[in-house]
């Protein structure tokens, strides 16, 4: 084995780490909070999450492809392209889960009652919407923490926002 | 609060971004990115469409039950009620800003009711609105009615019946009595008393937007400041 076959498969694999790595880090890191974001770097953070999955894709191709290259070179490059292999998935894995809505738990089957029954006070606030006959009051309290809410008023889908 | 059907589709939003301390929805259907302050797509195949709008209120309980007796109230999610804080404005106050305003007159975590109508932003701040409850003003050439009923209760009016604008004045702390015609308004902007109350009429309300001055101001550039 010649090191000119050696060098593809380590490219091959770190490659797909890092389009995985950067495919998790670059939406976290441009939306961090506290901290502005410029219009490029922004419409940069929504395409890799639009694309995210095609970037993953070849990410996990590629890397599959570094494994098979480095199958006959022996044991300790087997391991080296698997463990690769390994973290490229785990990576991928990773940046499929929505940071916001594990801070912000989404509220997909919304209950509602009788203002008298919600246990809240007199003085509590809610965002009035009425909607025809029907009218429905979301607390601030729980909208400054869910943030989004979909609902059908009547037959009006609605989405909540605060 | 948005309407969630557009172009025939109806969408399904999550909580998915950050734009400057502005949150970003993502819809289930096309994938697209949503502002949630203006109810725009800046990214994705929808780019470019805006949700409409759908008017509310922000109303006390007691305020809701007199208005809307059968109204229902969304019921928060009993495994998270630690989350839920009812004095969190204090704490947001003290965060950071991301925003420069050092250019303008009020400081950028300034709490302002947002107006836009007649093609003019105005930001009214909520201390001003404290000490002057009711506000005749007129944005755009559009005669309005800023009516606090205390706190971010607040609702504004167009002030315009038949075409001539209402002369309102507070009659009680329930009611606003025009000059012209001396009929009584409720919070509702609807005619109680009076001359308009035979025929019913209301006066259309006008959205309001409560939010920070930096915030405010990044949407609204042109805004102007109530002074």
């Amino acid at each position: 084995m010649t090191s000119s076959t050696r060098r593809p498969f380590v490219l091959l694999g770190l490659g797909a780490l890092l389009v995985a790595v950067a495919t998790l880090v670059t939406p976290l890191w441009v939306m961090r909070p506290f901290r502005p974001q410029g219009p490029t770097e922004l419409a940069v953070a929504l395409w890799v999450l639009r694309f995210g999955p095609w970037l993953l894709l070849g990410a996990g191709l590629l890397a599959g492809v570094a494994v098979a290259r480095a199958w006959p070179g022996g044991w300790w490059r087997r391991a080296g392209a698997v463990v690769m292999l390994v973290l490229t998935i785990g990576a991928g894995a990773l940046s499929r889960i929505n940071v916001f809505e594990k801070m912000f738990a989404p509220m997909p089957a919304p209950r509602f009652a009788a203002a008298g029954e919600s246990g809240l006070p007199d003085d509590a606030m809610v965002m009035a919407v009425r909607v025809g006959e029907q009218a429905r009051g979301y607390p601030v309290e729980v909208m400054a923490y869910h943030h989004v809410l979909n609902d059908y008023v009547g037959d009006t889908a609605l989405v909540v926002t605060y | 609060m948005w309407a969630r059907t557009i172009q025939g589709k109806t969408l399904t939003f999550h909580l998915a971004g950050i734009h400057n301390q502005n949150f970003l929805m993502r819809d289930e259907e096309t994938g697209s990115f949503w502002q949630q302050v203006s109810g725009e797509c800046i990214a994705g195949s929808m780019r470019g469409a805006k949700l409409d709008q759908v008017h509310s209120n922000e109303l006390t309980i007691a305020r809701f039950t007199t208005e809307f007796p059968a109204g229902q109230v969304l019921l928060g999610e009993p495994g998270r009620t630690d989350s839920y804080e009812r004095d969190w404005e204090p704490g947001i106050d003290k965060l950071p800003t991301v925003v420069d305003t050092s250019d303008s007159a009020l400081p950028p975590r300034a709490l302002v009711a947002g107006i836009a109508v007649g093609g003019q932003a105005r930001a009214y701040e909520a201390s001003r609105l404290a000490s002057e409850p009711v506000i005749l003003d007129e944005l755009g050439e559009v005669p309005i009615v800023l009516w606090s009923g205390g706190g971010r209760m607040l609702r504004v009016f167009d002030r315009r019946v038949d075409g001539k604008a209402l002369l309102l004045a507070p009659a009680d702390v329930e009611h606003l009595r025009d000059a012209e015609s001396g009929s009584l308004w409720d919070f509702r902007g609807c005619a109680v008393e009076g001359p308009h109350a035979s025929s019913k009429v209301c006066m259309p309300a006008v959205p309001v937007l409560w939010d920070y001055w930096f915030d405010w101001r990044a949407y609204n550039p042109t805004t102007s400041i109530y002074r």
